[in-house]
């Protein structure tokens, strides 16, 4: 029967649908109900969304995560577009050595990383030894580690792979005897780049920036360990209404709002890049 | 009395939305004959081939194999083997392996396997391969495994899509023997696509030349060369000289066509067999009929020209000669007679009356 | 010097600060894993293997790699089979409404882990279902499929159509095809998608953080460990891990680059 051609894509249907589906659905319903004694009752009501919307502190903190999101996706890219092109057109013999080195830290744990960052940005850490030890200052920083600064750099040393990877593979594509053509065209290094390179890999630039600023809007672990008390995002604040507070249904309000803004992005993103084409690492 | 067709297509047509690829082909090829599908490219000659496979499915018309309708047979189940363009073959898989491959799809013992697989890369002159790994091979070589391990299943017909396409003129040339040869000995119909002219001229029994979806003519080869049935299997054959007129006079033996540069030049009967006196023609002489001097000789028709060019080409000379209304004329020469003319001579073309093909204005006889 | 050179002399110097900074922590780590003090700053103290010692008797730690290995494993072998064969659907089979599954295979790669872990217990608490592993694994389901889809869907995509074609030529059915042609031809992405998975997996804090019971995983004894007591034992395990993950990345990619070799279709002469 025509139906058992479906039978390959069952498994991963039934995942999808009962272990993410549903319970986002699920969630969608708390957001609408009412807390009573530490449990979800069906009182229908807009209270979440309303407190949400009008808590000046939640909507801070949720402007800072946006914001604190978009420098780290900036810095990313500037960091990662040379990076990237210095792998593909530069350094062509060592290109899939590079790529190796650039991508493991990727594949390792990156709570182990954040970690690391916490000791090289604390009081006794790296940065504040060396300040110290050469007499720069004389007590040491506390500012650098749990401010949205550290955040950032943790952020970075995250997603910093995945974006250079993202914009190698758009290089990649990239035909050098275009470039060569440039050239021959009296095109200097500069106008090359502006009016060749640049156009020619901003469909993996645009996909990096959506692979590296949505994530970041969810980012939970990162902030929380560097970020301290004036750097911790949006995400943070939901993850504490779940938690002592058992305030599901503020939580879920503030987790659907976020995704509401994801969805905005990545609509919004629609004319930049073509999604079929995402089907390639 | 003839032997009942190995290979029927009959009013096959393929259709993909508005387009269609193949309009309506009727074909009736032969058991044991080396039969070509020829055409440009886009002309349709692939996808009834792959119909022939079973690739593509007929939006009407049926497919028989023998006798026997195969037209909704998936291509598991047709005793039809394909040698694919670019080869496929299986890059896991050893020379060896690639071979038994189809054997093994029909559980065949393995011992008849091994034997049956020796046998086809001797036959394949692939000694020693017998454990390499495609990606090891030259194009040559890995041309011969496509074919053995297509022959080795001893289809009923052997289907080849553009085989030699990807290889150098040199081999090229060579495997087109090999193919002949082996055709030959193992006695197998051949269904053989190509875009090339001098390869199916120089292999086929028989060659159905194809145009925009349909089948222009079916014929032997020298048939379809000394007497095409229109003017696109004129021209796309072999080289040929077109030049445009109207019929003066249709009587007993002879047409007598004044061309548009002035000329009056005659033409057998039997070319125009429907056309009268007024209609437009195309005429059509090849250039190797084609004689060039300074004065009109004996043969029947005649034209004036200037030289315009010589391209040398080893065995035989390419003089250009333009006439008054501009067309330029090729002619095939021998080395020495080409390199008395200089350019911009005034120079007579000369052929016979017997070597002039006609066409009608719609490119038809 | 040339603008050329200009240009290659600072692209090199961006490179390889970039690569300090992405490395930085590593070296870090695996600096004061051999440090002989129990705390991690500068000055460093004298060069000792204790805490290696030490990490390989804490059974909390221990405890935490097998669970680890358990929950990662598990999961990516459910990914493996089920992405796998959605991916195959999508490629061969063909449908209405492929741009809404689509959608949903790529939506828990873009979902934040917040949303998916407190989701999942959102259900798991209105059924009553203990958190445990098993829990964890669950939630671990969905993104490692949707993984394991898009990377063996590359695979797929990339296969030379010809060569399937080839073996239905061949008299193979349709089961013989997909497993004497198609699967060894994808194996290569087929098990870097696992891998991937299983990294991912691995290395998860928040799922695992919001539907776990009381056996943790390793990033949730790190965490736990973070906030309460530092001990350069966590450092000692994250160079072993970093040893680990590196020696995997260096067989998966040899592996893949002599497999890669025969996926390419034959090369005209």
């Amino acid at each position: 029967m025509r139906l058992l051609r479906f039978l390959p894509l069952a498994p991963a249907m039934g995942i999808f649908v009962c272990l993410y589906i549903a319970p986002m659905l699920l969630m969608f319903i708390y957001s609408f109900w009412t807390v009573q004694n530490f449990r979800m009752v069906p009182i229908w009501t807009l209270d979440n969304y309303i407190f949400f919307l009008t808590n000046t502190a939640y909507l801070r903190v949720f402007i800072r995560t946006v914001i604190t999101a978009a420098v780290a996706t900036g810095l990313a890219l500037l960091i990662s577009y040379p990076l990237a092109y210095y792998v593909a057109k530069i350094a062509k013999r060592a290109k899939l050595f590079l790529i190796f080195f650039i991508v493991i830290p990727f594949w390792t744990s990156f709570v182990i990383r954040a970690y690391a960052w916490a000791t090289i940005l604390g009081a006794r850490g790296l940065i504040n030894g060396l300040l110290i030890s050469t007499g720069l200052i004389d007590e040491p920083l506390q500012q650098i580690l749990y401010s949205p600064v550290s955040v950032i750099i943790g952020l970075l040393c995250i997603y910093l792979p995945f974006m250079t990877l993202t914009i190698y593979a758009s290089l990649e594509r990239l035909d050098d005897r275009l470039l060569e053509a440039a050239h021959d065209l009296y095109a200097s290094q500069f106008r090359t780049f502006w009016k060749v390179t640049l156009p020619l890999t901003m469909p993996g630039i645009v996909a990096g920036i959506i692979f590296v600023f949505i994530p970041i809007l969810g980012e939970y672990v990162v902030p929380n360990l560097l970020g301290g008390v004036s750097g911790f995002f949006i995400t943070n604040i939901v993850v504490n209404l779940f938690g002592q507070s058992g305030q599901w249904g503020q939580g879920s309000a503030i987790a659907f709002v976020m995704m509401l803004f994801i969805v905005a992005t990545l609509v919004a993103c629609r004319r930049f890049i073509n999604y079929d084409e995402i089907f390639s690492r | 009395m003839a032997p009942s067709p190995d290979v029927e297509l009959i009013s096959v047509v393929k259709r993909y939305g508005e387009a269609i690829a193949v309009r309506s082909v009727d074909l009736a090829i032969n058991a044991g004959e080396f039969f070509s599908m020829l055409g440009p490219s886009g002309c349709g000659k692939t996808t009834t081939l792959r119909m022939i496979a079973g690739f593509v499915t007929p939006s009407s018309g049926k497919i028989l194999l023998k006798g026997a309708d195969i037209s909704r047979h998936p291509p598991e189940k047709r005793p039809v083997n394909m040698v694919f363009q670019n080869y496929a073959l299986f890059p896991h898989m050893t020379v060896s392996d690639n071979i038994a491959f189809g054997l093994r799809s029909m559980r065949v013992s393995s011992s008849e396997v091994r034997s049956r697989v020796e046998e086809a890369i001797r036959t394949a002159k692939l000694d020693g391969l017998g454990r390499r790994r495609p990606h090891e091979l030259s194009g040559g070589q890995q041309q011969r495994v496509a074919l053995a391990r297509a022959l080795v299943n001893r289809p009923a017909v052997l289907l080849l899509d553009e085989p030699l396409g990807a290889l150098d003129l040199r081999i090229r040339r060579h495997m087109q023997l090999e193919l002949k040869r082996i055709q030959r000995e193992v006695g197998i119909t051949f269904v053989y696509v190509t875009h090339d002219q001098e390869e199916a001229l120089a292999l086929s029994d028989r060659i159905a030349v194809m145009n925009a979806g349909s089948i222009e003519q079916v014929g032997a080869p020298e048939e379809i060369y000394l007497r095409p049935s229109s003017i696109f299997v004129a021209r796309f054959i072999g080289e040929m000289n077109t030049l445009e007129g109207t019929i003066l006079s249709a009587t007993g033996d002879r047409v007598f066509v004044r061309l548009n540069s002035g000329e009056t030049v005659t033409a057998p009967r039997s070319q125009l067999p429907r056309r009268n006196a007024g209609d437009m023609v195309t005429l059509a002489v090849r250039p190797e009929h084609l004689s060039v001097g300074t004065d009109p000789g004996n043969l029947e028709n005649h034209l004036r020209g200037k030289v315009s060019g010589r391209a040398f080409q080893g065995v035989a000379n390419t003089l250009l000669v333009t006439e008054p209304s501009g067309v330029e004329i090729q002619i095939h020469i021998s080395g020495s007679a080409g390199a008395s003319f200089r350019m911009g001579e005034q120079v007579v073309v000369s052929w016979s009356k017997s070597h002039t093909l006609l066409f009608g204005a719609d490119g038809m006889p | 010097m040339s603008n050329r050179r200009i240009s290659r002399l600072a692209l090199t110097v961006l490179a390889v600060c970039a690569m300090i900074f992405i490395y930085m922590p590593i070296a870090m780590l695996v600096l004061f894993s051999f440090n002989d003090s129990p705390f991690v700053a500068f000055p460093m103290s004298g060069f000792t293997t204790r805490w290696y010692t030490d990490l390989f008797a804490d059974r909390r730690i221990i405890g935490s790699v097998w669970n680890s290995l358990f929950v990662g494993g598990v999961s990516t072998a459910i990914a493996t089979v089920a992405g796998t064969c959605a991916a195959f659907a999508m490629a061969r089979v063909s449908f209405r409404g492929k741009t809404l599954v689509r959608i949903i295979i790529i939506l828990p790669l873009m979902i934040p882990s917040i949303m998916l872990g407190l989701s999942l217990l959102s259900v798991f608490v209105q059924l009553h279902i203990h958190r445990s592993l098993v829990t964890v694994i669950l939630g671990y389901c969905t993104f490692t499929t949707s993984f394991v889809t898009l990377v063996v869907g590359a695979s797929l995509h990339n296969l030379d159509p010809s060569l399937e074609e080839a073996a239905r030529d061949l008299y193979a059915r349709p089961t013989g095809v997909f497993f004497r042609v198609t699967l060894p031809l994808i194996a290569p992405g087929v098990i870097a998608g696992a891998l991937f998975a299983f990294t991912l997996a691995f290395d998860e804090y928040v799922i695992a953080f919001l539907n776990s019971g009381t056996q943790e995983t390793i990033p949730l004894v790190i965490m736990g460990m973070m906030k309460y007591g530092l001990s350069p034992k966590i450092n000692a395990l994250a160079a072993l891990i970093y040893a680990a993950s590196f020696l995997l990345a260096v067989v998966a990619s040899t592996v893949l680059l002599r497999r890669g070799r025969l996926r390419r279709p034959a090369p005209a002469a």
